[in-house]
């Protein structure tokens, strides 16, 4: 018996000494994320790749990995990484006894990482971002309706789960590049629906899309009413006019932190400890892309806060999370305790095996952008100028030119962490 | 209750992959993983296609007024549906089971004929006069390949219908007419697995 003890608790040992590992695993992809906003996405990318995260994490490392190589202007790369975490994501979504068991009783990083539902819609965004500046409209249109059947699958009356006003408003520049009119009214209608719901004032970019699409479809009652709620008319284009249209990725979105809490409970003669994820209080201030036209200056507005929908999603998981903490209190409880009937000595060592294993999880998707904020602005043919702001936030800005050619819709995409610009032209059809 | 304790936690952690397995299995063999679209659908396509193509009388109409096989052109095969399809495997399919019937001839695509025409002028710079291939003599297509794939999803919780429908239309270049339409519809009940190990 005592040696089969002595055995259970050497197991136990090396289990408290493993789990750490875990966390450190957790803090170093967050220090990564952290770096985002001083180092250029190649160099963090280029440690995020010396990782060997394990099998349980691999979802958010090959989302992580997958943005930064989009960020680093590597889009085939993008896709074959995002896709396999598109992949990897639904199936975790299935119940796992063994994770349950393993977050029941020793820490909730034993679960596979899910992803959240808007992270799971965000895959499907920016794969279509990855498929237009390939110039594959027709990939990007998959992704387009991958993410409206999701997001239908997600949608709840009461809340607004996984759904992204970006992702809806990605979906219908897609249709509208390929002249699918209509589906793309259906899809700018639910972007400023999924604003209006989260009480968000509506980017001016998004409601020239709908004051656009409803003139082409001849939608008279309801462009009225747009041009009634918006203050003008769409916009008409020239022949020797074309047209830029800006995703901008601004800031670096927080990524979660532990908070642990040990507690020495008297009634059960142990100190029982309780981590839990949290997010920081957010101190990110927006900044906006300039596009310079004839010595005007036009701005990017806001779409999607999110650093706000990751709050969200933390908070929705919160009655999961301590109902769960609850059930691991008292499985390590009743662990320490029968070895505490065992021998004194070995009561001490569960519990310090309990403590040490008891870590929050606090993985995200903590490399997308803080704001998704887009523009449309109608341009002569010509060449432009568009100012990125600096990475280091320190209010300066850098400039790089955009050639629009008659007739052209230029789609760009910008972002504050590698200060450039990606470009694809398209031939509306 | 400690020993149990430990044995989840131990199982927990040690829960690994086991090492690849590859199996060899017929072509023909249907195996369905996913759901989504596959060899199987692929097969599927062009078999109902070539059979399609070959038993309708626009063949035999041409040859009868123009009196030589139809020369066709693959043009674009449209993905329109919710997954990234490979188009260019039932559509070569039916382009290799077209040609060798006898009963069309098949001529290069636009960015196969570009590829051509650079080696053609290739030819004429670097190539023995006698082994030179003049520029000029390609055969026009009389018809014109063209089609789409589009689905119809219909999900509810772990259950999907995956309805698939691939249209291909025989163009004619002389004077527009679709000569052959042709067909396919696929319908699939996927289930998602509730629970995983």
């Amino acid at each position: 018996m005592r040696h089969y003890l002595a055995a259970c608790l050497t197991s136990l040992l090396c289990l408290a000494a493993l789990l750490p590992a875990c966390a450190f695993n957790q803090r170093q992809v967050n220090e990564l994320a952290d770096d985002l906003r001083s180092n250029p996405p190649e160099v963090t990318l280029s440690s995020l790749e010396k990782l060997n995260p394990p099998g349980r994490d691999q979802g958010q490392y090959l989302l992580n990995v997958g943005i930064l190589q989009l960020l680093t202007g590597d889009f085939t790369a993008s896709i074959e990484t995002l896709q396999q975490a598109k992949i990897l994501l639904k199936q975790m979504q299935a119940i796992s006894i063994s994770e349950n068991l393993g977050a029941a009783t020793i820490n909730e990083t034993l679960r596979a990482y899910q992803g959240t539902p808007g992270e799971r819609v965000m895959v499907q965004e920016v794969l279509a971002i990855n498929y237009l500046l390939l110039g594959d409209l027709e990939g990007a249109r998959v992704e387009a309706l991958q993410a409206d059947v999701l997001m239908n699958q997600l949608t709840d009356k009461a809340l607004l789960r996984g759904q992204l006003a970006s992702a809806r408003f990605t979906a219908g520049l897609i249709y509208e590049l390929g002249g699918e009119w209509s589906d793309a009214m259906i899809s700018y209608r639910k972007a400023a629906e999924a604003m209006q719901r989260r009480k968000q004032k509506l980017p001016r970019a998004l409601e020239d899309s709908l004051l656009q699409a409803s003139h082409h479809l001849g939608l008279t009652a309801e462009y009225e009413a747009y041009v009634e709620q918006f203050g003008r008319p769409a916009a008409s284009r020239a022949n020797d006019q074309g047209e830029i249209i800006v995703i901008y990725w601004d800031g670096i979105v927080s990524g979660m932190r532990q908070r642990t809490i040990a507690v020495y409970v008297p009634e059960l003669e142990q100190t029982v400890s309780l981590a839990l994820p949290y997010y920081p209080p957010a101190n990110y201030q927006a900044r906006h892309l300039e596009i310079e036209v004839a010595g005007n200056s036009h701005t990017t507005r806001m779409l999607e806060d999110i650093e706000s929908l990751a709050r969200q999603a933390l908070d929705a998981r919160q009655g999961e999370i301590y109902a769960m903490s609850l059930a691991r209190m008292v499985s390590k409880y009743q662990a320490v305790h029968a070895a505490q009937r065992e021998s004194p000595f070995a009561g001490i060592v569960a519990n310090l095996a309990t403590l040490f294993s008891e870590i929050a999880d606090t993985r995200s998707w903590n490399m997308l952008p803080s704001t998704i904020q887009i523009a449309r602005v109608t341009v002569l043919t010509g060449e432009w100028s568009i100012r990125v702001p600096d990475r280091g936030g320190a209010g300066g800005t850098r400039s790089q030119p955009v050639t629009v050619a008659p007739g052209e819709k230029v789609i760009v995409l910008a972002s504050q962490v590698n200060q450039g610009i990606f470009s694809t032209s398209v031939e509306p059809r | 209750m400690i020993k149990s304790w430990i044995g989840i936690a131990c199982l927990c952690l040690t829960l690994g992959g086991c090492s690849t397995q590859v199996t060899r299995v017929d072509p023909e063999e249907t195996i369905d993983l996913s759901g989504t679209w596959n060899d199987t659908d692929s097969r599927l396509v062009s078999e109902e296609m070539i059979q399609d193509a070959l038993s309708r009388p626009w063949i035999s109409n041409f040859v009868r007024d123009n009196g030589h096989p139809p020369a066709v052109i693959v043009g674009a095969v449209r993905n329109l549906s919710h997954e990234h399809i490979n188009v260019n495997t039932f559509v070569a399919d039916l382009e290799r089971a077209l040609v060798n019937s006898g009963q069309v001839d098949f001529v290069a695509s636009s960015v196969d004929r570009k590829e051509i025409r650079e080696e053609r002028i290739e030819q004429d710079l670097n190539a023995r006069e006698d082994t030179r291939n003049a520029a000029g003599q390609e055969i026009g297509a009389d018809f014109m390949l063209k089609g789409q794939i589009n689905t119809i999803l219909d999900t509810e919780a772990r259950k999907q219908v995956r309805y698939y429908q691939v249209d291909l239309t025989m163009i004619s270049m002389a004077d527009n007419r679709k000569v052959w339409l042709g067909q396919k519809k696929i319908k699939k009940l996927v289930k998602d697995g509730s629970v995983r190990p």
